[in-house]
């Protein structure tokens, strides 16, 4: 009876799951890079949490680069949503573990000598993140804590009603 | 063939010239030296590195030459630096003679370049002597007319086939390969059968140079299969360019082919009447006599507009309905042209993202392994704080999916570019299509709406006048006959060159299965039989014992090397009998060669070939049997450290060969009249 039932597919069907691919933006290796050059080029004695995220965001397209590029250079004023990404604190999280970088007393995120060591390393390279080193050399310092003071504390007047 | 027939080295140091000058005779010549010192190495590294084979000693250029030809000679107490040094090698191939020239060290002369004097050593210096330079070991010296070994493969006659190189691609067989064989250089030589062949990038060398010196037709039939291979491709690419110009002549006259063969193909006379070019459904010549009745029509109209107003009415409606169609082709067309803009347009920047995602990969990449240089632990997958395995991501993972490593992903994004290209280029390829057409539609509604115009305007004139309609039209119709004439004029001569075309492919589909069917022609076994004839008869002679039963041996028809029981044969083989092996081997490939007329040059060169302390008798038994050989040269470099050795050579027959002393210091001192 049993030798009848010739069945092409047997008890059980097994799915396999394919790795998932993950964009360049979430790789470790990439992320925590990324936020050591900003510290290094963009800041000087300590870079806060909400600049890394806005110019880690301002990193990921071109129209990104050129809007907080106008909100540093005080071009215009329509920039109005900061966008979080749980990846920076997460890669922030890894870098600080792993030694790159430290949090000061006044909460502000700087590189320590490893950081620095391997920024150095990646600066040495011309043709690593091309892109990224020239915009961020383009924006220098001009994004600071001010500015982005003042920018959050716009907030409190136009985002909370009552 | 090749033969040696004088070397002359010199060196200048600032003691003056020094030098070692020698003749080479035919058959066996015996280069022995008392003591093992670098005299006898540097006259046999000399005769490779002028002719350019030096990477088989292992390495290019004067490295592997002696101290002697770079820093300093010593004579007695007294050291002298060397100030320049080169050699010059007389070479013969049975019909002319040849000096060859190249330098080891001289101030503004490169050691790549060889010059060549077209005349025997003595002679070089006189005038009216052809002289040439050429170059050794620079890219495509094996191929380029300037190259020493293109010019030595013509002075040797021969032909070196052209192989599967490592990279798929083909490469001349290099001579350096085929001398590799020949050549037995005393510390990469002895350790296998070819051992000393470098690697040049050719897929399984040592087969291909065994099939080249025994001139087996599988070669033969390798180049000959190459050779059909390219007259295939060209033939493919005629037609198709043909077909190609073709179609787009026709298209531009609003015809349409019928029975154009797409492919290369037999055409019989049958398929070419077959081939014809259709207008609206009717043969072209057909159509052009229509034209022509039309014409002739419109010449009996009588030319005034009253006699023909109602033709004029009716032809107005009927051209102004097929204008609107067209119109309304035109605007679908048009529509379409926007949709495949707008998705080449989203195609080229998906493709734009793409890049920057795969550079950025790179990048990514790159940056983990610098992270893992410095030893941070996140570029090694684990937690930096509880040091247990983590994925590369950021993103907060559900469950346990898998994420592809950084090479995986880059990987997988080349296969998405390699996706869009392509979609990209079938969208510009309707592009171009729909363009066409609407270029087409344009033209023949700009010939219809002034067709349109010159109808109203008859329709709107005074009765007598002459019908402007008549005379447009039959402009129209002669132009567009002459247009279909020179069409019709054009594809005949096509189809000429399109039957040329069809008999090379004939010629080429015949020779093609001309083509001997076996791998291996008779007279292929048979000279593989005589190789293993030979291979064994040595074997037994020079005191082989490693394998009790000799024929067991064979050689295989894969490699053309010995093998027993389809193994190598030196697993089997002691050390000496490794030696003895190589001896046989390399002698019965001459055996052979010279039995049944194949390549090889007829030189051998073994320096020092009683290695392993092989008993004097055996050696003995090995010059004996080469001092029997005709049409050969064969040059041994020996060290003769014992009164053994120097009692085997003294055994030999005098006169059998040529016997050249190397002195403690092979460089002594050019007397002046020497210069």
């Amino acid at each position: 009876m049993m030798n009848d039932k010739n069945y092409i597919i047997a008890d059980e069907i097994v799915f396999e799951a394919k790795p998932d691919a993950v964009p360049y933006n979430y790789r470790i290796s990439y992320k925590i890079a990324q936020l050591c050059l900003i510290m290094d080029m963009c800041s000087r004695g300590g870079c806060s949490l909400l600049k890394l995220h806005m110019i880690s965001i301002g990193l990921s397209t071109k129209q990104d680069m050129e809007i907080l590029k106008d909100l540093a250079y005080d071009r215009h004023i329509n920039y109005t949503v900061v966008r979080f990404d749980p990846a920076v604190n997460h890669a922030i999280r890894f870098a600080v573990a792993d030694g790159l970088i430290v949090q000061q007393q006044n909460g502000l995120y700087k590189l320590n000598k490893i950081g620095k060591n391997y920024v150095r390393n990646i600066i040495k390279d011309k043709q690593l993140m091309k892109d990224e080193k020239r915009y961020l050399a383009s924006l220098s310092t001009m994004l600071t804590e001010e500015k982005i003071k003042a920018l959050t504390s716009l907030w409190r007047y136009s985002s909370a009603e009552n | 063939m090749l033969r040696i027939n004088r070397l002359k080295i010199q060196i200048n140091t600032t003691n003056g010239l020094y030098g070692y000058d020698e003749l080479f005779t035919d058959g066996l010549n015996i280069l022995a030296s008392e003591d093992n010192t670098s005299g006898k190495s540097s006259v046999i590294a000399a005769i490779y590195y002028c002719l350019g084979f030096e990477e088989i000693i292992g390495g290019k250029g004067e490295k592997v030459l002696t101290a002697v030809y770079k820093t300093a000679i010593e004579e007695g107490e007294e050291v002298w630096p060397v100030v320049e040094s080169g050699a010059y090698l007389e070479i013969y191939n049975g019909k002319e003679k040849i000096t060859i020239y190249r330098a080891a060290t001289m101030e503004g002369r490169d050691n790549k370049l060889i010059t060549v004097y077209h005349s025997e050593m003595n002679n070089i210096k006189k005038a009216g002597i052809l002289i040439e330079d050429m170059y050794v070991h620079m890219p495509n010296s094996a191929i380029n007319v300037k190259g020493f070994h293109t010019f030595l493969e013509g002075f040797l006659h021969i032909e070196l086939p052209l192989v599967p190189a490592a990279d798929d691609g083909t490469k001349k067989l290099y001579l350096q390969l085929i001398f590799s064989a020949m050549f037995i250089e005393q510390k990469n030589g002895w350790s296998n059968i070819m051992s000393g062949m470098p690697f040049l990038g050719i897929r399984e060398s040592k087969k291909r140079v065994l099939e080249f010196l025994l001139r087996l037709d599988t070669l033969e039939n390798e180049k000959k299969k190459d050779s059909l291979r390219t007259r295939d491709s060209s033939i493919k690419i005629q037609w198709n360019s043909l077909i190609k110009e073709l179609n787009i002549l026709v298209h531009r006259e609003g015809c349409v082919p019928h029975g154009l063969p797409l492919s290369p193909q037999v055409l019989s006379e049958e398929d070419l009447l077959h081939l014809i070019i259709k207008k609206e459904d009717v043969e072209i010549q057909e159509y052009i006599d229509e034209l022509q009745g039309e014409y002739g029509h419109l010449t009996l109209l009588k030319p005034r507009v009253v006699d023909n107003f109602d033709d004029i009415q009716e032809e107005l409606n009927a051209t102004e309905n097929s204008i609107e169609s067209f119109e309304r082709e035109l605007y679908k067309n048009r529509g379409l042209l926007h949709v495949e803009s707008i998705s080449i347009d989203k195609l080229v920047n998906n493709l734009e993202i793409i890049e920057t995602d795969i550079r950025n990969n790179k990048d990514a990449a790159r940056l983990r392994n610098l992270g893992s240089e410095l030893d941070f632990a996140t570029s090694k997958d684990t937690c930096p704080v509880c040091s247990q395995p983590i994925q590369d991501s950021l993103i907060p993972h559900s469950g346990h999916l898998q994420v592809m490593s950084i090479d995986e992903n880059i990987r997988h994004l080349n296969a998405q570019k390699e996706m869009l290209e392509f979609a990209q280029i079938s969208h510009r390829k309707n592009k171009e299509k729909i363009q066409e057409r609407i270029k087409q539609l344009e033209n023949s509604l700009l010939t219809l709406r002034s067709m349109a115009k010159s109808l109203r305007n008859d329709l709107y004139s005074i009765n007598e006048n002459i019908s402007e309609s008549i005379i447009h039209k039959k402009l129209q119709l002669d132009a567009e006959m002459n247009s279909l004439h020179q069409l019709v004029e054009y594809i005949n001569k096509k189809k000429q060159k399109l039957r040329d075309l069809s008999d090379d492919w004939k010629k080429y589909l015949e020779d093609k299965a001309d083509l001997p069917k076996k791998k291996f022609s008779e007279s292929d076994e048979d000279k593989i039989k005589i190789l293993r004839k030979h291979f064994i008869r040595n074997l037994s002679q020079f005191g082989y014992k490693s394998i009790p039963n000799l024929n067991q041996i064979e050689i295989s028809m894969d490699s053309y090397l010995p093998v027993i029981e389809g193994f190598d044969m030196k697993f089997d083989s002691s050390a000496s009998d490794n030696i003895r092996a190589i001896w046989s081997f390399v002698l019965s490939l001459l055996e052979t060669s010279n039995e049944k007329s194949g390549n090889h040059p007829g030189i051998l060169i073994f320096d020092e070939p009683a290695q392993h302390s092989i008993v004097s008798s055996d050696v003995e038994k090995f010059f004996n049997h080469i001092i029997k050989f005709k049409n050969s040269q064969v040059i041994i470099g020996m060290t003769i450290r014992d009164s053994d050795t120097r009692q085997t050579i003294n055994k030999l027959p005098s006169g059998s060969f040529n016997l050249i002393k190397v002195p403690y210091k092979a460089f002594e001192k050019f007397s002046t009249e020497n210069e």
